[in-house]
């Protein structure tokens, strides 16, 4: 009876794992995308990740993640008509994506979860990536975020 | 030269792993933590200890009191306070490291066998001898300086000022220190002061960045300096390294005779100038990370809607020289832990 219950467990484990599908990523993101379009700075607030990494700048400080999302909602930033291109795992050089420089290099080897994601988003003001959990739990965790690169 | 500049990570480490004074955790409130040299951070709790490369970090509404040795470092919110080591004139000195924010010091009157001790800002040098005085380290990396009991020295760029009681004085990055002020005992608020600093730098932001890379040239002519004169003191231990290695079985007592009369020595005067090395290259690090970082978060946010604008590309243009002069000659002395 009880290994019946501990494959059970297993098996709805990896299930409830392999259900986080594609399309449930690109809602997530999405959904932040929306966060910010709204100007809602608290909650994007808490939904970062400290370390952070903006452009090539790594945040270590509640103060300058509040400067950061306060700032972009202050100023009126939006992402005008997205369209995600695509969802990538992280591999050994996505940090190139962000920064060339070796600071980029560690902070994605060092703060990065192994099922973080990057997404590609365009937009009307260009293009941006974001840095995301891969996982249920975690997809609404923003790592990262660089843009617009024109 | 990332290879060497690791395994000497690893030498120096097994010489200078704590702090010269005991330095501890004393008093906590609100959001505090500590960042060891393993870059690691963890919730600050009291009677923590602190090592060299310590950061005590208070977010918004922290505060920390802090001792190290019989002095009292009382941190405020939002402030990155790192403990560091430097060999100056042929002695190791504490540096306490106001990075960014507002501490309070009350420095013991030291006596003549005690570690020397300096209080440093991203752009000043403060030495001091039993004294009550306070650090504000802003957000445009301007420093200021204001003594309530005894004698507080400032240096910067070649110059010195003596600052006395309800005295004061302003350090902008890169630069010498300014007047000296009347700066009356609990008037003064950093808060207020550090909003000013960023009115000034949203007014100016090319100049203030200008500041920024000049402060950063002088400390990487600085770090380049030390890493010249430790590689020198590391080929020299090398070399007699390969000399006491070259003794035979039978020469035991020449043997320890030469190590402990040329290797040893040589072994400390390495450890100690490899200090310096990391002293100039996590300096460069905290003015790059936190007020390099900050007005690069601070520009580009504000000027999100107009990117194309002079002034913006002005400032990114200083910004991109910077972070190619970082690149080139700060980060291959800098490993992982403390990015």
């Amino acid at each position: 009876m009880t290994k019946w219950l501990i494959s059970l467990f297993v098996i709805l484990s990896l299930a409830g794992c392999s259900t986080f599908t594609v399309k449930q990523k690109t809602e997530s993101v999405y959904k932040i995308i929306d966060l910010i379009n709204k100007g809602d700075s608290k909650q994007l607030i808490t939904l970062s990740n400290i370390p952070f990494m903006y452009d090539s700048e790594i945040i270590l400080l509640q103060k300058d993640m509040h400067l950061l999302w306060d700032s972009l909602s202050g100023s009126g930033f939006s992402i005008r008509d997205p369209v995600i291109e695509w969802i990538d795992t992280i591999y050994s050089q996505s940090y190139a994506l962000f920064t060339s420089s070796l600071e980029g290099q560690y902070f994605f080897k060092r703060y990065l979860p192994k099922k973080a994601i990057i997404t590609k988003v365009s937009s009307k003001e260009g293009v941006y990536y974001f840095l995301t959990g891969g996982e249920a739990k975690s997809s609404m965790t923003i790592f990262g975020m660089k843009g617009p690169v024109q | 030269m990332k290879k060497i500049v690791c395994s000497c990570v690893l030498f120096v480490s097994l010489f200078t792993c704590v702090f010269c004074q005991d330095a501890y955790v004393d008093y906590l409130e609100g959001d505090v933590y500590i960042r060891d040299k393993s870059g690691y951070k963890t919730e600050a709790i009291e009677g923590d200890k602190l090592e060299t490369g310590y950061s005590v970090i208070c977010e918004a509404g922290g505060f920390a009191e802090i001792y190290v040795g019989r002095t009292l470092i009382q941190i405020e919110e939002n402030t990155v306070f790192q403990l560091l080591d430097k060999q100056d004139k042929e002695k190791q000195t504490n540096i306490l490291s106001c990075i960014t924010g507002s501490v309070l010091l009350k420095v013991e009157t030291m006596t003549e066998d005690q570690t020397d001790l300096k209080i440093n800002t991203p752009s000043a040098n403060c030495g001091v001898r039993g004294t009550v005085f306070r650090v504000f380290s802003g957000d445009d990396g301007t420093s200021l300086i204001a003594v309530e009991e005894g004698i507080v020295e400032v240096e910067s760029g070649g110059k010195t000022v003596e600052l006395a009681v309800e005295e004061g004085v302003e350090v902008k990055p890169g630069e010498t220190p300014g007047e000296k002020f009347k700066a009356l005992r609990g008037k003064l608020d950093f808060r207020d002061w550090n909003d000013n600093k960023l009115k000034d730098f949203k007014d100016d932001p090319v100049t203030a960045i200008g500041r920024v890379k000049n402060q950063l040239t002088d400390l990487i002519s600085k770090l380049s300096q030390s890493f010249a004169v430790y590689l020198e003191s590391s080929l020299m231990l090398k070399k007699e390294r390969e000399t006491l290695f070259a003794y035979s079985d039978d020469q035991k007592e020449e043997k320890n005779k030469f190590y402990k009369t040329t290797v040893f020595p040589l072994e400390i005067q390495t450890s100690n100038l490899f200090l310096n090395v990391r002293y100039y290259a996590l300096s460069a690090l905290s003015l790059r990370r936190y007020v390099l970082g900050r007005m690069y978060i601070m520009m580009k946010t504000n000027s999100i809607k107009s990117l194309n604008s002079q002034v913006y590309n002005d400032f990114l243009s200083v910004y991109k020289q910077i972070l190619t002069l970082f690149e080139k000659e700060v980060v291959l002395h800098l490993v992982e832990a403390d990015i």
